[in-house]
């Protein structure tokens, strides 16, 4: 898959910006702006997993409600089909909607507790009115049960009845009703056991290549994103900073960030040397205005002018794209 | 036992399928609301003096062989017992068990009635005010608020003043007066859940405002709902009595436990049996109704599953 740039993108998200007002504690104090994500812009093409990693309060979360419209984006524009999805109404919007899935990152708080298993997965089913006859109803649930490796014993029981892995299978089930072409799952595995984790990775990447899916894969955790994804956009305070295939940021990342971010993976020997960067300070708070390069504090590269310029994301050669003035040639 | 189960798994998928209906059935059998509330034993007890009251009220008139309204002198202040009258008489020698037979069809109208005006009203006022919020949840709960300043008897007087006597007036007033306490119960427990993730997934699924109000968000708020209602019919017979003891709610001779319950309580002295059986008729059946409901919420609940 290197040449993605030959490709026409699925889904390309531009721009795309999302502020939160903070009240102010003070009467007729202006109110704050957090700034949760700032200018992103990505490309995402058919078939592919492209992970989204960064650590927590990066605007991961944000970016994947945004583009699913559970957040109302500030600016910039989302296009699917050549259409702007944030401009949609109506019969149209809702069109799209059973396009674009989400699978959510607590099994808990993310089934309704007073419907079954069976009334959950139709749910998508009826409000589409994709199948009308109740009983070809229930036996698409069954057919979408087995897939996700439930079975028809589970029909009729309430979400508190099962384990965390089968309600992250209910909520897949769900995502599958509707034969959506993207999902955004959104840190599905990071609520789970180990061992439940990896079952449903697998179950993710079985029903990619059976159904031809797009996941726009969020996690924080460095091993699972290795394992799932196909192109990997590394996040930083409400931006993308560097974005490339798997393979690459693994072997050669560029962005200084990603390097530490990357040397915090234990060693996979322990004759392994490995050396550990270590970015000092905490992560500058995303509230106020943003001046100069988010990472300019704590980066042991850091020059003049990244305090004072924000860089963009930039192609470096092969699709590997970078925001950092070091990769700048100007 | 390796030899047994060779055949059930290689008698291929026909078998499977019978054997998993069968398991569906089974489950779903079980699960009914109806076997539900018959395996737990309160609510059963609620149920039978519900209906043991609503048998009452239905076949008073089959019941008893006295007049329900014919005054007689001669025959005032007779304790239980005496001279046929098993409850005795009150203070102008009607028979009690006649007038308490009587008095459970107005008093279980005018609770039940009540509180349904009173749920339906207060659980679209609050589902609707928590829901969209903003503008639309400040005027709906400022004019709630503005209704609960009132005391609420003064409020049922003001109500019954405008809409005149009768029962469905009674009802009328002591539904609009129980509105307030509904909806902000409901308002509250759908400013919670509408910000649940199983909303926002039905959000992102392409669920309507209408069905999610009615498909997600009304069952959940179903429990303290319950609970609020079974304790309003309580309120509700009480305040249908104080209403007729102003003279506004149901008149003489028409008997209500409540109304029942104020004259007798002129002659507990003397006669204390007028007040006692018509009060305990009222605490049996609010009892019963808060077994029911308790039954009831505990059936809708799909954690409690014995």
């Amino acid at each position: 898959m290197t040449n993605t740039d030959s490709r026409q993108p699925l889904m390309r998200i531009s721009h795309l910006t999302k502020e939160f007002k903070l009240k102010s504690k003070r009467f007729g104090q202006k109110p704050q702006i957090l700034h949760a994500l700032s200018d992103v812009s990505l490309d995402v093409y058919e078939g592919e997993t492209l992970g989204i990693i960064g650590e927590s309060g990066c605007g991961k979360s944000t970016l994947g409600r945004t583009i699913i419209q559970l957040h109302k984006a500030t600016s910039g524009t989302v296009e699917y089909q050549s259409k702007n999805i944030f401009d949609l109404k109506g019969a149209e919007l809702k069109n799209i909607k059973k396009d674009i899935q989400m699978v959510f990152q607590d099994p808990f708080s993310s089934l309704d507790p007073r419907n079954t298993c069976e009334d959950i997965i139709a749910e998508p089913i009826k409000v589409h009115n994709i199948i009308s006859d109740p009983k070809k109803r229930q036996e698409r649930v069954l057919s979408l049960m087995r897939e996700v490796g439930l079975d028809v014993q589970h029909m009729n029981r309430y979400p508190h009845e099962f384990s965390g892995g089968q309600r992250q299978r209910i909520n897949v089930a769900r995502a599958l009703a509707l034969n959506p072409k993207i999902i955004v799952c959104d840190e599905p595995v990071s609520a789970l056991d180990v061992s439940i984790q990896a079952q449903v990775l697998n179950l993710f990447n079985r029903l990619q290549k059976q159904h031809n899916l797009t996941y726009i894969f969020i996690s924080h955790d460095l091993g699972v994103i290795k394992h799932i994804s196909d192109r990997i956009a590394i996040m930083y305070l409400g931006r993308v900073v560097e974005l490339c295939e798997a393979g690459q940021i693994y072997a050669n990342p560029l962005h200084p960030y990603t390097r530490a971010l990357l040397s915090a993976i234990p060693p996979e020997s322990p004759f392994e040397k490995k050396e550990r960067i270590v970015l000092k300070g905490e992560i500058p708070s995303p509230i106020g205005e943003q001046i100069g390069c988010p990472l300019a504090g704590r980066c042991p590269n850091c020059m003049e002018r990244c305090t004072r310029e924000i860089p963009t994301l930039r192609d470096v050669g092969d699709g590997h794209q970078v925001a950092c003035f070091l990769h700048h040639n100007d | 036992m390796m030899e047994n189960k060779e055949p059930v798994t290689a008698g291929g998928d026909a078998l499977g399928m019978q054997y998993s209906e069968e398991l569906l059935k089974r489950e779903r059998k079980a699960n009914s609301a109806w076997n539900k509330l018959r395996r737990n034993k309160t609510a059963m007890v609620g149920l039978f003096i519900v209906s043991l009251m609503i048998f009452i009220a239905v076949f008073a008139p089959l019941l008893t062989p006295f007049d329900h309204a014919k005054i007689n002198p001669a025959e005032a202040f007779m304790a239980p017992g005496e001279g046929g009258h098993i409850f005795g008489t009150d203070h102008v020698g009607r028979d009690l068990l006649t007038r308490v037979f009587y008095g459970a069809r107005v008093s279980l109208i005018v609770a039940f009635g009540g509180t349904v005006v009173a749920g339906c009203l207060g659980v679209i006022l609050g589902l609707v005010a928590g829901f969209f919020g903003g503008v639309v949840d400040s005027v709906i709960m400022r004019i709630m608020d503005g209704m609960l300043a009132f005391p609420f008897i003064l409020l049922a007087i003001i109500l019954m003043t405008v809409l005149g006597d009768g029962i469905f007036n009674v009802i009328l007033a002591i539904g609009i007066g129980n509105v307030p306490s509904f909806a902000r119960v409901v308002r509250g427990e759908v400013h919670i859940i509408k910000n649940e993730e199983y909303c926002n997934a039905a959000r992102v699924i392409g669920v309507s405002n209408v069905r999610m109000l009615f498909t997600h968000i009304l069952p959940n708020t179903i429990s303290p709902l319950i609970v609020y209602a079974t304790l309003g019919i309580a309120g509700a017979i009480i305040s249908e009595a104080a209403l007729s003891f102003l003279g506004l709610g149901i008149s003489e001779p028409t008997a209500s436990w409540g109304s029942i319950l104020q004259t007798g309580k002129n002659w507990m002295d003397g006669s204390p049996h007028i007040a006692t059986l018509s009060g305990a008729f009222i605490l049996v059946t609010v009892l019963g109704f808060n077994l029911l409901g308790d039954g009831i919420r505990d059936v809708l609940d799909p954690k409690m599953k014995k």
